[in-house]
């Protein structure tokens, strides 16, 4: 089973992702003569507490997604106090880097991820969800200050 | 708001699209039409940008009861204006 393993930093259980236009969306570019936007590189924090993966509209933006959202989900947070709120939807691929090039990477071609604002200030530009982690095992060893992806 | 109009027709016809045993299937809209139904979302996705390339559609799994996603950080869910 592909796995690796990765330091938990002062943020917590970090990763290195890539987020790209999604397959579907990059035919109906090149279709239209239009320019494929390059991948994007961030920093994501894998969250047990968020039932699905939201990602910073900047990043989406510099995708040129931010004009074209293709569903809706309703989310609950602290911020929203006791009502739900809507966010928009994306899809895109999403690469989840191990810690070393020879590691395979975890590859979630058209995923769907929700639109948020993440006030988290540490660089951090999406959280992973649990709609992600159903698809791993995750081992958090606090006490090594290590996490593992297994998928 | 973005999808703002194939939300509406997505309420408008829920009733109907459970009663012919759509649900749980990704149902995919554009304005007031309803497409086409996919046993996957990924299926749906292509779908649309196969057919409407860059205009806006939408794919939306068909549920009763409208699920809800929880985060314990306060994040700030983000519309688009349209």
């Amino acid at each position: 089973m592909p796995h690796f393993t990765l330091g938990i930093d002062v943020g917590g259980p970090v990763v290195n992702a890539t987020v790209y236009v999604s397959e579907g969306r990059r035919l109906a570019l090149l279709a239209q003569n239009l320019p494929i936007p390059l991948p994007r590189m961030i920093r994501a924090l894998v969250d047990t507490g968020a039932s699905f993966t939201s990602v910073e509209p900047a990043v989406l933006g510099v995708l040129g997604l931010g004009l074209t959202p293709t569903g809706t989900i309703d989310i609950v947070t602290p911020s929203t106090g006791q009502g739900v709120h809507t966010a928009d939807t994306y899809d895109v691929d999403f690469v989840i880097a191990g810690a070393h090039q020879q590691e395979p990477p975890l590859i979630l071609p058209n995923l769907r991820v929700a639109a948020c604002d993440l006030f988290l200030r540490q660089g951090i530009h999406a959280l992973i969800g649990r709609d992600i982690l159903e698809r791993c095992i995750l081992v958090y060893n606090g006490s090594q200050s290590t996490f593992s992806l297994a998928f | 708001m973005a999808l703002e109009k194939e939300l509406e027709t997505y309420k408008n016809k829920l009733s109907e699209l459970r009663s012919q045993g759509h649900e749980g299937k990704f149902v995919l809209i554009q304005g007031d039409r309803v497409v086409d139904f996919f046993s996957s979302y990924d299926d749906a996705l292509k779908a649309g940008y196969k057919e409407f390339g860059l205009t806006p559609f939408m794919v939306k799994q068909v549920a009763s009861v409208e699920p809800v996603f929880y985060a314990s950080r306060p994040i700030n869910p983000v519309r688009k204006v349209s």
